[in-house]
């Protein structure tokens, strides 16, 4: 079976990018186009990795990401942040809230594969 | 308080934030550029805009790109261009806005270095027919040219500052952001 992998960004463009990247490398994409829509797709859905922008609107990434922190049970899924933002007080805060990983815009297809098979693989484990 | 002299200093210092990081942006996606200092847009026919509020203390503003469609098809990864939605105009006005995003990203980083942390909001994006943009009613405002081999894109700075704002001497001992293309595992 497939591991599932959600984006949950705002621009089609990334989220496409995203799903050709992943998708290449044998992974199964749902796609959220913000953070509300994400945590609406993520119950029951099995997603072992998701990947979160942090500037979108009706529910920004560290929103979901607080949302999902205070909920056992996404304990298990893992989080990396994708983003045009470097600012260290916001990756120190998705870094609190449980996130894995920080990745700036624009990322290298090869790079976001190697930490999906990574962290989906510290999930399985 | 800042002085008129100041404030338009500022002002430029804040274009050559913008400048170099619209330079680094288009070539990241293969965009070579020549940069010239304002101009007059041409009345297009059709055109693509995109418009990023942001604000910090003292300083609030938005930065506006705005380019022919066939120019945003360029922009667009390759990896993308054979989607079925090529040159729909959702996938051009995403595309730019995506782009109007990474771009203010580039800024807020480059002026992270000097202490000054933006709020950046979301881009808006719209397409049509001789798109005419007013002058902001206060504040400072100015185009920015880049032309390439596939035509020109614009760039608008607009920037109200407050009379105290002072925009903070490179602080050395700041650790750099992660730049572009970077990441960190926690």
């Amino acid at each position: 079976m497939q591991t599932k992998i959600m984006v949950a960004d705002d621009s089609q463009m990334v989220r496409q990018q995203v799903r050709s990247a992943l998708a290449g490398a044998g992974f199964s994409v749902i796609e959220a186009h913000d953070g509300a829509d994400a945590l609406s797709k993520l119950d029951q859905s099995g997603v072992a990795l998701l990947v979160l922008d942090v500037n979108m609107p009706n529910m920004n990434g560290l929103e979901l990401l607080e949302a999902l922190h205070k909920k056992d049970e996404y304990a298990k899924l893992a989080v990396v942040m994708l983003t045009t933002e470097g600012q260290p007080k916001l990756m120190q805060q998705a870094k609190a809230l449980g996130a894995k990983g920080w990745i700036i815009k624009p990322f290298k297809p090869e790079q976001l594969v190697a930490v999906a098979q990574k962290l989906t693989a510290t999930t399985a484990a | 308080m800042s002085t008129l002299k100041d404030q338009a200093e500022t002002f430029v210092e804040l274009r050559e934030c913008l400048v170099a990081a619209s330079h680094e942006l288009f070539d990241a996606y293969g965009m070579k550029t020549q940069y010239s200092p304002g101009g007059a847009i041409d009345p297009w026919s059709d055109a693509v805009m995109a418009v990023i509020g942001y604000a910090a203390e003292g300083l609030r503003g938005a930065v506006v790109l705005i380019t022919a469609p066939h120019v945003v098809e360029q922009l667009r990864p390759e990896v993308l261009r054979l989607g079925s939605d090529v040159g729909s105009d959702l996938a051009l006005r995403d595309v730019l806005g995506e782009f109007a995003n990474m771009l203010i990203g580039r800024v807020k980083n480059k002026l992270l270095a000097r202490g000054l942390a933006p709020l950046l909001a979301t881009p808006t994006t719209f397409s049509g027919s001789e798109i005419q943009l007013p002058v902001p009613r206060s504040g400072m405002s100015a185009w920015h040219r880049f032309s390439s081999e596939a035509g020109e894109i614009y760039v608008r700075l607009d920037a109200t500052l407050d009379a105290n704002f002072i925009l903070p001497p490179r602080q050395e001992h700041v650790v750099p952001p992660l730049a572009e293309g970077e990441m960190v595992m926690f």
